[in-house]
């Protein structure tokens, strides 16, 4: 757990920083202070993208190797992505109250995409939680982690597809449409909500393996006598 | 051996069998649909205009929740009793998944005909411009509902909460059809849409790839979900 500690403290440490640089960045011009929440919103979204991918390409390398590793990340980082989604539309929500005048607003194609994507993972933990077995859920989760991934792109590239309320990316390959210094909190709140994710995962995975061991049948003596069959039934 | 379309026609004819046995879904599913249909109404508060707005929405949402009911009936061919027989028998899981899918694609057509009927006479919502166009997103909807819900339904065999857990994963991956769908009705319905066919074929469009998407993930995932039932 010493790993896992050190990457605890990194990511707080991140984090402190993050939220001073998102305080003491200059307002919106428009927006005034409300803006000022892009840098937890942003960074949740980004990072729920990234732990869906990182649960789609755990699905497929366990269909192609079954080892139970590439299972445990899969499930470890969809939960975290379901957590960093909840972040996303929670933070929009706060956001398009005084500045659209609703906390959720339908058409808008981001905040509804978001939202089913929200349901769709929300199903994923579901299924893994009411297998009836762990090879079961293995099996069947990775179907739906290979599948549901589909809606990354669809979600990210909502506001270019569809009329939308929502503001289009603000980093471009053609350039940044955000002045230098909020720039900078926004990738610093990025990297401070990368190590954040990466904590969370390497906490959750070994977690999850420690649920497996506890699972397994234990030793009576040491390593070399084990129990007879039967015998942890009794 | 038997070639894969034989297949699908079997095991589609032996679901529709079992279904023509039980009646689920004439007996169960089309009676509840009907009075979701009727109970839309009272809640709008009776004002003719705004049922009349409402027709074509309640149509495709009472599709979708109670099409899902369709795919998940407790007399489909997906309980692990009958998938053993069918595993048995040597059936290829992809068929078996193309056989089950067909069968609900002729259940949820039938139904969404029927409910379209129903939803004219109590809404008397606008009339159709684009027949074409209507007749397409209802055959593609209930296409995608199928695979989708069938994927959904077979990813839940041997749940002890499959009936609660089903819906729960089907829905969120159905909405996107549901969206394009009423995008096509409103269009089809609307005189000046009606005439310019280009946001009609973008939203069939966007339907005809989420059947691609769904019917490839059913295939690819048929024969290591079968391994996973028993």
């Amino acid at each position: 757990m010493t790993k896992v500690k050190v990457l605890a403290t990194v990511a707080f440490v991140a984090a402190g920083l993050g939220l001073f640089l998102a305080l003491s960045a200059p307002p919106d011009a428009l927006q005034r202070t409300y803006a000022r929440i892009v840098h937890i919103h942003v960074p949740g979204a980004w990072l729920a993208f990234l732990a869906f991918g990182v649960t789609a390409l755990g699905s497929i390398m366990w269909r192609l190797s079954k080892r139970p590793g590439w299972d445990r990340l899969a499930a470890a980082s969809a939960e975290i992505g379901v957590l960093f989604t909840a972040v996303a539309l929670l933070t929009g929500a706060i956001w398009g109250r005084p500045v659209w005048g609703v906390f959720f607003d339908w058409g808008d194609a981001r905040m509804a995409s978001t939202a089913v994507m929200f349901l769709v993972y929300l199903g994923y933990l579901a299924l893994r939680r009411f297998a009836p077995s762990p090879a079961v859920a293995a099996a069947r989760a990775s179907i739906l982690g290979i599948v549901a991934v589909v809606q990354v792109p669809l979600v990210y590239f909502s506001v270019n597809l569809f009329r939308t309320l929502h503001p289009t990316q603000s980093i471009r390959p053609d350039g940044v449409t955000m002045p230098g210094p909020m720039v900078v909190a926004l990738l610093v709140n990025l990297a401070a909500f990368t190590l954040v994710y990466v904590a969370l995962l390497t906490a959750r995975y070994e977690l999850a393996k420690r649920e497996e061991l506890n699972l397994a049948p234990e030793p009576v003596a040491g390593s070399v006598v084990v129990a007879p069959p039967g015998w942890n039934d009794a | 051996m038997i070639g894969i379309w034989p297949q699908i026609r079997a095991l589609a004819a032996h679901e529709l069998r079992i279904e023509r046995a039980a009646q689920e879904t004439s007996a169960l599913v089309v009676p509840f649909a009907l009075a979701a249909l009727i109970t839309i109404p009272m809640a709008v508060g009776l004002d003719q205009p705004s049922i009349s707005r409402f027709g074509y929405p309640a149509f495709w949402a009472i599709s979708l929740l109670f099409g899902m009911q369709i795919t998940w009936r407790q007399a489909s061919a997906g309980q692990p009793a009958v998938q053993d027989q069918i595993r048995l028998a040597g059936v290829d899981p992809a068929a078996g998944f193309a056989g089950r899918v067909l069968a609900h694609l002729l259940l949820v057509t039938g139904f969404m005909a029927a409910t379209f009927v129903a939803m004219l006479f109590f809404y008397s919502p606008a009339p159709v411009k684009n027949w074409p166009a209507m007749a397409a997103a209802i055959l593609l909807f209930a296409a995608g509902l199928s695979i989708l819900a069938t994927l959904m339904a077979d990813l839940t065999t041997g749940f002890a909460v499959r009936v609660g857990l089903a819906p729960l994963l089907a829905a969120p991956l159905l909405l996107p059809l549901l969206f394009a769908a009423a995008q096509i009705s409103e269009t089809a319905t609307n005189e000046i849409g009606s005439t310019d066919p280009r946001g009609i074929l973008a939203w069939l469009l966007v339907l005809v790839l989420i059947v691609l998407i769904g019917a490839i993930a059913g295939v690819l995932s048929a024969r290591s979900l079968e391994e996973t039932i028993g």
